[in-house]
């Protein structure tokens, strides 16, 4: 369900740098279609292109889909058309997605020297306004300066929306006659390219653009009401959504699956849970159908369903038992935008919720081993569309704490034969136990102890032997993994004493961000929050010589703490990695170098051990 | 039961290939009954094997089947004439039966994607020339309790573009536990295109990512189609019938396949058994005796063809230019063999790499991967040696990484190249722009090759004197990377170094560096210095399409200069597994591209994190992982039932010298000292302080290129010994 958010063009190989848009002219009409007796809009965008070194390599790539047209393509170099100009029409693959129909009509431009000019004309008509929802002012070259004009007919009601707007964009507006239409003309210098980045914010975020939030229409005595408010938007979905369901068959499934159970809890935990572990996602992305759930029974007779379609089936289980479900839509943290802008731009995912005993649960089974009342970081937070009859609900996901997630290992170790034996158990909890049972799914079952042995012996010298593992299919419960280990790095002895690094995973310690290069903030996947605790046993002949300082980085946003402290005849240390706010800003790279150079100043130390005689 | 397995094929290929009429519904429903009621073994298991639960999937049965024809056709207007072009059709299917017995399996099978159609077809007035396929498919599920379900292919999501429209369908009530049967038919029909045995082979590695319990391969060749195959390193041998039609069937049926492993410093084509079947169309003008000639035979032919002044590749621009560079033809009796064998070499590597055809502008030193033919290279190079009375024989033979040269039914290409007659040989390869005169590669190294004495009779005959060579194996001390390493712990950050490393390396150690370091500009200039050649802009302004490119070029140039410090960041990365700080003075010493010079020679200075540990008032120094990365053997690898393919004998040599703080004194010195010699090679290490500085050298040389599994153990002490040192540390004490 992602088709309207923001398709930016985006490109396999580099953009070349050497590429600069002079001028770019981009024209949008909202028009009546009296054959349709729609609003349709017609975006006519001109670019001109100079070749600032030799052999420049443009690569034109207009978007479009099953309801939108490209109506026209040219394209001229140093005035004329290239010798075999043939734009290209074709699908638009997206990463994740298994099928959707995104196309592309794309051309390359080659100039090959310098100073060589050229023009790109693509004009477009989308058929329905509602999914005309954003344009860019950014393209991925530089910028010199960009036009964009909307005229929009008095006829029609529509807000514009400015977002991530600099003091270099100007706008007027005039009315013009002819076309009894309001022109919005928004005017732009020097633009930086668009920059693919990984981890980085969704482009709503990023790039200045309108978004386009049309309300209504009445042209000739033919009125048609958009999104006027987000209860049409709502309505709207309502009305895609209806889609004749088997519910005998739904519910001879939810009565199997919860056969025995006589705790509510426990069937909604168990419907939740096997669509979780039963029903592949496999994303489909198609014109309308991007917004229509697949059936239930459907979903479940094939075993695999998009978001919306594994909402479908869980909410059609737990009705099908009496529950109070609803189907749910929801913009990811990909997406700047809330439901205060009515708009198919706006979500981009599928839930379900249910509503047990006045509490709102959430449940999301695309994300596979995500237990039940815990939500994952792109929806925590959210606003949340439920559906509710003829009306809705607004709502919010909860923005739960990093205390959700949990990655904690603790290892008692004891120096034998100048290697520290000993015992290692681990615990991990929400997206830290999400990650780790996707990775651990991932293996090939041949593999699995080998592979799972590599991982948790952090170093080839090291060796882990008589692993064991709570239930791994169970989500419910804390993934817990107990083994015993001996290790070989970390430890080095000189004259009898030893020096011993307490912490061999030693997370982030190289985690620079280049400061230099990096134009976006740094968003990492979820709250990490990792603690390591080791018990050093000292021989009965040794001494502590030295403990590293201790390290305390504390901020509103992430917190580092390592401690050493010696009682008895044991040495402990403790190392917290709590993330309250996974968003590194810009702003903040270069505090976040310093605090991870202190961080990793911290893990390069170590204690020792003297003899004491 | 027989009768069907023989009719069943004939069947398909109509319904494949012939039943043109039928629409793609009515040929996928045909396809589907034949497919689904062919037996082949193993398609009836229903569970595997007891004890084979642990693996993540096991391949009851699988199924490959070609079936290849070839005629010709009356058309108008075919590339631009009349006549007859020929048709070949054909069709391959493939299916599977496999039990599911992980996620990791599940996800796996559970789409499938297929190029549906296909056309194109060229258009040519009112004739054409078809190129079209087609592909089909069928999906059954057999689950756990028993029952079969056959997946709805109409659940397919179609991506359509013009005439290629693609496939893809996410299978159906799939989970952990079924067993999934499939199979993708495809129809292929082309028309006057040219055919060969290279763009037709078909290799079976005899090993699989999943145990594989019972194969059957099935081929079927039209009687104009001669067809080479081979069973390489044990692999059963196909069995060869003709049927009425004197078509050509090949068969096998193999059971029990194991499941393959990676394994370092191998070589599959010599070591794990395969079976490749190639075939190609005996077309008018050659007779099917040529084209069933042994490959061996038929490269030899083929060069002999070359040799022909009617049919042939003689160009004498390298002599010209060598006897130019001497001062004429008369002056070049007077220089010495070598030299002159030298200057030609040169020559031919400035001819066709510093060549700029106005099209390919990148710069980068992606253009140092490009290869060069060299059978075409060679026999040009020849002839000129002919020319300039200079003997030497013509050479072919195998890559190391490829079925062995007199490996039976051998049906790959061969390399080609010159063994120049002298005090002693000289060796010429025609390769790439790092290749040096008298290197042999080291895929080449200790291989038998053919030996071909050319005897021009006159210029429309030369005929070759066959015989047999082995190749020099090499040795440690020409193939060597040696480095030399300043070590300080930075003053700012004692827990950071900082490094200046030259590094020297030549034979074919130098090569994959020296292509990632060198910019094609800098190689320009000095291939050009060294024939004296004429200046880029010269060259660039005698060719209508370059000579107004000069700044396009140079612009080239000068975009991949921009790329020089990433060169030297990321060949940094790959060595000591981090990226680089603080880079700085990074330069190439020596190009290494001069035969009289010919180490590659680069230096760079940088800082690096994670070596240095502190320790209160003390520095624990990683000493051992300043010499890079060390190959770690676990324990699966400790044993080997399997021979062991390196790319040659080598030698890594490394001098470390590390600034040792004042007030410091070093400690575990002892610990870097380590010695081990085998007949497989050496290793050993050596520390001292010398003054205020720790001086570690260590060296590593595998003395050869080939090893038997028996010897392994010999192999795996010396890289123990590296690993182990890798782990070494040495501790700098404050002493006051």
């Amino acid at each position: 369900m992602i088709a309207f958010v923001a398709v930016i063009k985006s490109f396999a190989v580099e953009p070349d740098s050497s590429v600069l848009i002079t001028s770019a002219v981009t024209e949008i009409k909202f028009e009546w279609n009296g054959k349709t007796s729609q609003v349709k809009v017609r975006q006519k965008e001109v670019l001109n292109y100079l070749a600032e070194g030799y052999n420049a390599n443009i690569q034109v790539a207009e978007f479009y889909d099953n309801d939108t047209e490209i109506d026209q393509v040219s394209c001229t170099v140093n005035g004329y058309k290239p010798l075999g100009f043939s734009p290209q029409y074709s699908h638009h693959s997206i990463d994740g997605i298994f099928y959707s129909d995104a196309r592309v009509c794309h051309f390359p431009i080659v100039l090959k020297e310098k100073g060589n000019k050229a023009t790109s004309t693509i004009v477009k008509t989308t058929e329905d306004p509602r999914y005309f929802c954003n344009l860019y002012f950014t393209e991925p070259y530089r910028i010199q300066s960009r036009e964009i004009r909307v005229s929009v007919p008095r006829w029609m009601k529509l807000d514009i929306k400015e977002l991530n707007f600099g003091p270099n964009i100007f706008k007027t507006v005039r009315y013009d006659k002819r076309d009894d239409a309001d022109v919005f003309t928004y005017q732009v210098s020097n633009l930086a390219p668009q920059k693919a980045e990984p981890e980085s914010p969704g482009p709503t975020y990023l790039y200045p653009h309108l978004l386009f939030l049309p309300k209504s229409a009445s042209y000739n005595g033919t009125s048609i009401t958009y999104f006027n408010t987000l209860a049409d938007q709502y309505a709207w979905y309502k009305a895609v959504a209806v889609n004749g369901e088997n519910r005998e068959a739904v519910k001879a499934k939810a009565l199997e699956l919860t056969q025995g159970l006589s705790d509510d809890l426990q069937k909604i935990k168990k419907i939740f849970y096997w669509v979780q572990d039963n029903v592949r996602y496999i994303a489909f992305e198609d014109g309308i159908a991007g917004f229509r759930p697949d059936k239930a029974d459907e979903v479940l007779r094939k075993k695999y369903g998009d978001c919306k379609g594994m909402a479908n089936l869980t909410k059609n289980l737990l009705v099908a038992l009496g529950f109070d479900a609803r189907l749910c839509w929801i913009g990811t943290n990909h997406i700047a935008y809330d439901y205060s802008t009515p708009s198919l731009a706006v979500d981009n995912h599928m839930i379900c919720a249910v509503n047990y005993k006045g509490k709102q649960y959430f449940l999301d089974a695309t994300e596979t081993y995500l237990p039940f009342n815990e939500y994952a970081e792109r929806i925590q937070g959210r606003q949340v569309l439920i559906e509710d009859g003829e009306k809705y609900i607004l709502s919010k996901i909860p923005a739960t704490s990093v205390s959700q997630n949990l990655d904690y290992e603790k290892r008692l170790l004891n120096l034998q034969a100048a290697a520290l034996q000993g015992t290692a158990q681990h615990s991990y909890k929400g997206e830290e136990k999400e990650y780790m049972l996707s990775r651990i799914n991932a293996l090939k079952k041949s593999d699995y102890e080998n592979s799972l042995m590599k991982y948790l012996s952090s170093g080839e010298e090291n060796t882990v032997k008589n692993v064991t593992t709570s239930d791994l299919n169970n989500y419910d419960e804390e993934l817990s993994i107990r083994y015993n280990v001996v290790q070989k790095s970390g430890i080095s002895s000189f004259d009898k004493e030893y020096y011993v690094e307490m912490d061999l995973r030693k997370e982030f310690g190289n985690f620079q961000i280049d400061e230099a290069s990096r134009r976006h903030d740094y968003w990492l996947p979820y709250k990490f929050n990792i603690e390591r605790e080791t018990e050093l046993k000292i021989p009965s002949d040794y001494t502590v010589g030295s403990l590293p300082q201790d390290l305390s980085i504390r901020n509103a946003n992430y917190e580092f703490k390592i401690s050493y402290r010696q009682e008895g005849d044991k040495v402990f240390y403790k190392k917290t990695l709590r993330f309250q706010n996974p968003r590194i800003q810009r702003a903040q790279f270069a505090q976040w170098n310093a605090d991870i150079k202190k961080l990793n100043t911290a893990y390069n130390e170590t204690v020792i051990l003297k003899p004491k005689s | 039961m027989k009768k069907t397995l023989l009719i069943t094929p004939l069947l398909l290929v109509q319904c494949l290939a012939f039943g043109q009429k039928l629409s793609y519904q009515q040929k996928a429903e045909e396809i589907k009954k034949q497919v689904w009621a062919t037996p082949a073994p193993g398609f009836e298991l229903k569970e595997a094997p007891a004890g084979m639960n642990s693996e993540s999937a096991v391949v009851l049965a699988r199924y490959f089947d070609l079936q290849r024809t070839k005629g010709s056709r009356f058309k108008w207007g075919a590339s631009g004439g009349t006549g007859n072009v020929a048709r070949t059709d054909k069709t391959t299917i493939f299916r599977e039966r496999v039990k599911l017995n992980d996620k990791s399996s599940l996800e796996e099978f559970s789409t499938i994607e297929y190029q549906k159609r296909l056309d194109n077809t060229s258009h040519f007035g009112v004739s054409k020339l078809r190129n079209t396929a087609e592909t089909f498919i069928g999906i059954k599920i057999l689950k756990s309790d028993g029952k079969t379900i056959e997946v709805d292919i109409d659940e397919q999501v179609l991506l359509k573009d013009k005439k290629d429209e693609a496939g893809k369908i996410a299978v159906s009530n799939l989970s952990v536990g079924d067993i999934i049967d499939y199979y993708i038919a495809t129809s292929e029909i082309t028309e006057g295109y040219a055919d060969n045995y290279d763009d037709n082979n078909y290799v079976f590695f005899l090993k699989d990512e999943y145990p594989v319990l019972n194969y059957k391969i099935h081929f079927r060749y039209g009687p104009n189609i001669v067809v080479r195959q081979m069973s390489g390193n044990g692999a059963p041998e196909l069995k060869i019938t003709t049927n009425s039609d004197k078509d050509h069937i090949l068969t096998a049926q193999l059971s029990n396949l194991p499941k393959h492993k990676g394994l370092i410093w191998s070589s599959p084509y010599r070591q794990f058994p395969y079976i490749s079947v190639s075939g190609t169309f005996v077309g008018k003008g050659s007779t099917r005796e040529e084209s069933t000639l042994p490959v061996v035979d038929a490269h030899i032919e083929t060069l002999k063809n070359m040799y022909d002044a009617r049919t042939g590749v003689a160009d004498p621009e390298i002599s010209t230019k060598v006897k130019d560079y001497f001062g004429g033809a008369k002056q070049l009796k007077a220089v010495p063999l070598d030299s002159v064998i030298c200057k030609l070499y040169d020559t031919w590597k400035h001819s066709l790499f510093c060549f700029y055809d106005g099209e390919e502008m990148d710069m980068s030193n992606a253009r140092n991967s490009r290869t060069a033919k060299s059978l075409y290279n060679a026999a040009v190079f020849s002839q000129n040696l002919i020319d300039l009375k200079i003997d030497h024989d013509v050479l072919l033979a195998a890559s190391r990484f490829s079925p062995a040269l007199d490996a039976k039914k051998r049906d790959t290409p061969l390399e080609t190249f010159i063994r120049v007659k002298g005090a002693k040989p000289i060796y010429l390869f025609f390769n790439s722009v790092t290749g040096l005169y008298n290197e042999i590669p080291h895929m080449f190294l200790g291989e038998k090759a053919i030996v071909l004495k050319p005897d021009r009779k006159n210029k429309f005959e030369t005929n070759f004197t066959k015989s047999e060579t082995v190749l020099p194996a090499g040795s440690s001390d020409e193939n060597t990377l040696s480095e030399v390493l300043h070590v300080s712990l930075l003053n700012e950050a004692p827990q950071k170094v900082k490094i200046t490393r030259t590094s020297k390396q030549r034979g074919f150690l130098r090569s994959d560096v020296q292509a990632h370091l060198l910019l094609m500009e800098d190689i320009d200039r000095e291939l050009t210095a060294l024939v004296k050649g004429k200046p880029l802009q010269t060259r660039l302004s005698k060719n209508y399409i370059t000579k107004k490119m000069v700044d396009d070029y140079q612009a080239a140039f000068e975009k991949a200069r921009l790329d020089e410090k990433n060169n030297f960041s990321s060949e940094i990365k790959e060595h000591f597994d981090q990226e680089p700080q603080q880079l700085s003075n990074y330069k190439i010493l020596n190009s290494g591209l001069k035969a009289s010079a010919p180490e590659f020679e680069y230096t760079a200075t940088f800082v690096l994190d994670n070596f240095v540990k502190k320790a209160g008032n003390n520095y624990i120094v990683e000493a051992g992982k300043l010499a890079g990365s060390f190959l770690k053997l676990d324990d699966e690898s400790r044993t080997r039932t399997v021979d062991v393919y390196m790319s040659g004998p080598r030698t890594f040599q490394y001098a470390i010298n590390l600034a040792v703080p004042k007030g410091y004194r070093v400690k575990g010195l002892e610990d870097l000292n380590a010695e081990k010699k085998n007949k497989t090679g050496a290793f050993s290490s050596r520390a001292a302080v010398e003054g205020e500085t720790l001086r570690i050298t260590i060296s590593r040389s595998y003395t050869n290129y080939f090893e038997k599994a028996a010897d392994w153990p010999l192999l795996a002490e010396l890289i123990e010994e590296g690993s182990a040192l890798g782990l070494k540390k040495v501790l700098l004490e404050k002493v006051n």
